[in-house]
């Protein structure tokens, strides 16, 4: 052992003289004492080319000298020190590529120029709007919005990477200028294959998650009056003939198999619901406010239309307050009541059911975690810019579902808090980072669109 | 009992272990402490030839957009893995014994070196007279890159130009700062492009034949009249009707793209110093904070393969200051500019940890004063916290002694000079441009005032002969430019192998006496460094060490050169 001992002092000598040394020495006085050398190959260029440097003028004069003998080189310790950025630099390089194959081939232009030449044959190209648990959604929109025209139309077909589909057609008439009395029509297809449904009322089991699939036509109008920009109210009236069947997700059971009493499984359902409505913003830029409010309720009756008892009133309100902080800081408040009263001792069909879960709920559960007849959600988020494109959030979710609103009780909200990154640009919010935790786990969100 | 005599052991010698590499760790920092203290003067060379022939290198494509991220993130990553420089900055490779850069492709010492005439600052690198206006204008393109609208045209003369307007509402914005800055680079010392004002009616400005240009639809096709009006609705015109532009020549010489502010470039044989250790790229940081060029970046440079004098290199330039000064080429500057990146991770980090109650001190001050001049102004100015809107690897490896060179440079141009900078941007208000002569002249006093006083600002050392034998003599550039009183200026030396300890200078002496024993003519003595420093009788800080190195000359020690510490 001593003679180990003896050999480890001057090793270790060495070492450290070596390492201290190339660190607290600089460049210059590393590259100097060195044998002048003629420069090696560039990597670029095969090593025939590199001799054609001349070293001299072509009248044959020697050349004047260099300020350095020879190429500068970082230190062995630089080198070592990058070896873990190197996978990184390799993505910079392919990254780099990308971007300069964006800009020299135009691309951001190319892609306005289509958008634009697109909305000049009344067309559009749309990324999401499938909501929560439908995956990346893409579709296109055909329509007329023109803002003094009486007469308007859009049909937005949307799909989504898991297969969720959706298509709609609306019509719009105005009587009077700006809206102030419209009617309106519209029809839709949907088609949700894999729904997931941990059960009823708020005690279900996150083991106990199934799915299903939902497929729904519906037809119907309205008539109303906005009387301010984006501040409506209507009489609305739908045809909805909904079927369920089993989930397309392999990995879970079938919601039909583990919970074969739900109403509304068996045969689906025929509704017809009509009932007022009114939306109402006061927002400073409704496409990213900071300051303002905006409230929404409807009071609607369902009649089913088929043997099946499910006839029961859809009613609810929610408000979202922007409160400025000063400065660069908001906090922003919502505020959503959703209910299911079934009416003559009927049911309503589970698919129709408010929920609870979700990256535009409570963030910290699940899509579709709770589902009751009665639901109440609170959001609470602390915004704060950190950079002119960028805001973080802080946020709160607090919900609850009931069977009746007796049974809602302050004890039993489920929280949910976190935090989030959001990207803006010229049309709001376009690209949203969330993490939410609850007492069930941490979810990680990405979205288009902000929350609220 | 067994057991705790054998952890007795085992703990003694890990203990033993443990100062046995504590002794070798400190002999090995001490070692290598001793190794700092020797010095090698640099080469005493004017011209660092880089300017030897090459096979023509293929041109360097960049992205914008890369650009951003890469300075932004990747570089600001990478160099964070640079360990050594977190211990001790890094000395500019390419400086000579007079602690100055030698003339090379990137870098000609100009008015540092000889007080260039009012003319000649005004003339900038111009050889000729300008673009020919007598006749038309052929525009056989748009420009290639850039925000700001503009043509690439042939002049009655058929020389080729790249020509810019100013938008609307900013009437001589962009023209008068691209201008007054490219005279002021060039006469720093950087290369640049023959800028020029030029005013021509709108008809003088005709297509040519073939002329294709890359429309706001990213579609390239052929450039119509239509376009060009289109183009010329968006700009600003002269009373008359005239159209005012800015003129640049075309480059003599094939472009090659840009070059990076770190690194070498592999295909070219004679770039042997990384950017990054440049002195003329970082103490270009000085320069364009004297002059707000907040838009210094790869985009804006140019390496250019030129042919001179039998050989071909490339020469280095810097090609776009519409940015300068007060514009932000489209209108003037913003509340950020100067004061913090684009994306500035301080700045987010600071916001980030302060949930909002952060708000950056500069925000919502803007104050323009003259809208031809945009917002630049010189209260607020501090040299040693401007930023451009990227991070520069060079700019942040600039060491004091960096600082220093590129402060002497601006300190060098004088009032008259700045004045006939100014003046070659034609503002049409003379209130605005001596609103512009007086902001430039008081950023330079900062400028000399920070950099002087932090960096010592010792220099123009020389041997004296002297009645105990000779004396090494200096001049306190700071005190002589009336930045530091000389009773409060305290300087100490140290004679490298012989003084222990420092040793104090007479308080309002400027000279270090030498040991007669040292000086001997006609002794063949060994090379002597003296190592000086100063303070401000207030201030415990000593400035950074220079050394100067000594040797024996026909009439006793002569001064061969200094070098500055690096820090």
């Amino acid at each position: 052992m001593r003679w180990k001992q003896v050999l480890t002092i001057p090793c270790l000598l060495a070492g450290m003289g070596f390492f201290a040394g190339r660190v607290v020495a600089g460049p210059q006085e590393r590259s100097e004492g060195r044998p002048p050398a003629a420069p090696g190959p560039a990597p670029s260029e095969p090593a025939s080319r590199r001799q054609e440097v001349v070293r001299t003028d072509p009248t044959g004069a020697p050349s004047p000298e260099r300020i350095l003998d020879q190429p500068a080189r970082h230190g062995a310790g630089y080198a070592v020190a990058r070896i873990p950025l190197y996978p990184l630099i390799g993505l910079g390089k392919g990254f780099e590529r990308g971007l300069r194959a964006v800009e020299e081939h135009h691309l951001i232009e190319k892609q306005a120029f289509a958008a634009k030449w697109l909305a000049e044959r009344h067309m559009q190209l749309l990324f999401g709007g499938l909501g929560t648990g439908a995956g990346m959604a893409v579709g296109i929109n055909f329509f007329d919005n023109h803002p003094e025209g009486r007469f308007r139309w859009q049909v937005p077909l949307r799909i989504s990477n898991a297969n969720y589909q959706q298509f709609e057609t609306a019509v719009s008439y105005s009587f009077l200028p700006k809206h102030r009395l419209f009617i309106e029509g519209r029809a839709r297809y949907r088609n949700r294959p894999q729904e997931d449904f941990f059960g009823l009322g708020p005690s279900s089991a996150v083991a106990g998650r199934s799915n299903f699939q939902l497929q729904d036509r519906g037809i119907g109008g309205a008539i109303g009056s906005e009387f301010a920009p984006g501040a409506r109210v209507d009489f609305s009236f739908r045809y909805v003939n909904a079927n369920v069947g089993p989930g397309r997700d392999a990995e879970y059971g079938d919601t039909a198999a583990l919970f074969p009493a739900l109403p509304g499984l068996a045969r689906g359902s025929a509704l017809l619901l009509y009932g007022v409505s009114a939306v109402y913003p006061r927002l400073d830029n409704p496409l990213d406010p900071h300051r303002g409010l905006r409230l929404r309720a409807r009071f609607l009756r369902a009649d089913s239309r088929n043997a099946d008892n499910f006839n029961f009133y859809d009613y609810g309100a929610a408000g979202d307050i922007y409160i400025p902080l000063g400065g660069p800081r908001t906090l922003a408040l919502r505020g959503i009541a959703d209910f299911r009263s079934p009416r003559n001792g009927g049911a309503v069909p589970f698919y129709a059911l408010p929920f609870l879960g979700g990256g535009s709920t409570l963030r910290g559960y699940r899509e579709f975690r709770f589902y009751d007849n009665n639901a109440l959600l609170f959001n609470a988020e602390y915004r704060w810019r950190v950079w002119k494109l960028a805001d973080l959030v802080g946020f709160f979710d607090a919900g609850q579902v009931a069977p009746s609103l007796p049974a809602l009780d302050a004890d039993r909200f489920r929280q949910s808090y976190g935090g989030g990154l959001r990207f803006r640009g010229a049309t709001g919010v376009m690209l949203r980072f969330d993490v939410g935790h609850s007492r069930e786990g941490t979810r990680y969100y990405i979205s288009f669109s902000p929350e609220f | 009992m067994g057991v705790s005599v054998e952890n007795s052991i085992a703990g003694t010698l890990a203990l033993r272990r443990a100062c046995l590499l504590a002794f070798a760790l400190v002999c090995a920092l001490a070692g290598s402490a001793v190794e700092a203290q020797k010095k090698k003067l640099p080469k005493a060379l004017d011209v660092d030839f880089d300017m030897n022939h090459i096979p023509e290198p293929r041109e360097r494509r960049d992205s914008q957009y890369y650009d951003f991220f890469d300075s932004s993130i990747f570089e600001q990553v990478q160099q964070a893995f640079d360990l050594p420089r977190y211990f001790r900055k890094k000395a500019s490779l390419n400086v000579n014994a007079s602690d100055q850069v030698p003339d090379s492709s990137w870098f000609t010492n100009r008015n540092g070196r000889r007080s260039m005439t009012a003319e000649e600052i005004a003339r900038g690198a111009h050889t000729g007279a300008g673009p020919d206006t007598s006749g038309p204008w052929t525009i056989v393109g748009r420009k290639p890159s850039g925000i700001s609208p503009g043509f690439r045209i042939r002049d009655a003369a058929g020389v080729t130009y790249f020509v810019k307007f100013d938008p609307q509402q900013v009437h001589e914005l962009a023209t008068g700062a691209e201008v007054v800055a490219n005279q002021l680079y060039y006469a720093a010392g950087y290369n640049t492009p023959e800028t020029y004002i030029a005013r021509l009616r709108p008809e003088q400005l005709v297509v040519g034949e073939g002329a294709r240009f890359i429309d706001e639809n990213g579609i390239e096709r052929p450039l119509t009249g239509q376009d060009v009006a289109r183009i010329l609705d968006q700009v600003q015109r002269l009373p008359d009707g005239r159209l005012r532009v800015v003129a640049k020549k075309m480059l003599a010489g094939v472009p090659k793209g840009p070059f990076q502010f770190v690194g070498v470039r592999r295909d070219d044989p004679n770039d042997w110093i990384p950017h990054e250790h440049r002195r003329d790229l970082r103490g270009l940081r000085v320069v364009a904070a004297w002059l707000h060029d907040n838009d210094v970046r790869e985009r804006n440079t140019l390496d250019m393969y030129v042919t001179e004098g039998g050989r071909s290199f490339l020469r280095h330039y810097l090609i776009d200051a519409g940015s300068a000064l007060g514009s932000e080429t489209l209108f003037p500057n913003t509340d950020r500019v100067g004061f913090a990146y684009i994306l500035d991770w301080g700045e987010v980090g600071k916001a980030t940890a302060a949930l909002g109650a952060y708000q950056p001190w500069w925000h919502g001050r803007t104050q323009v004063a003259f809208p031809s001049i945009g917002y630049i102004e010189s209260g607020r100015f501090e040299p040693r916290r401007w930023k451009a809107n990227f991070p520069i690897v060079a700019f942040e490896n600039m060491s004091t002694a960096d600082g220093y060179w590129a402060a002497k440079i601006v300190m060098s141009f004088t009032d008259p000079q700045v004045r006939a900078a100014v003046a070659a941007g034609q503002y049409s208000d003379p209130r605005a441009a001596e609103y512009l002569a007086q902001v430039l002249m008081d950023r330079r006093d900062r400028i000399g005032r920070y950099w002087y006083r932090r960096a010592g600002a010792l220099d123009n050392f020389r041997a004296a002969a002297g009645p105990d034998g000779s004396a090494l003599v200096f001049d306190d550039l700071a005190v002589d430019r009336g930045f530091a009183e000389p009773a409060e200026r305290r300087y100490r030396y140290r004679l490298l192998g012989v003084h222990r300890h420092w040793q104090d200078v007479g308080q309002t002496s400027r000279s270090v006496p030498l040991h007669p024993a040292t000086v001997a003519t006609g002794q063949s003595a060994a090379e002597l460094q003296v190592e000086l420093q100063v303070r401000d009788a207030a201030e415990s800080r000593w400035s950074p060490a220079v050394t100067v190195f000594l040797r024996p000359g026909a009439s006793g020690l002569q001064v061969a050169g200094w070098l500055r510490s690096a820090e």
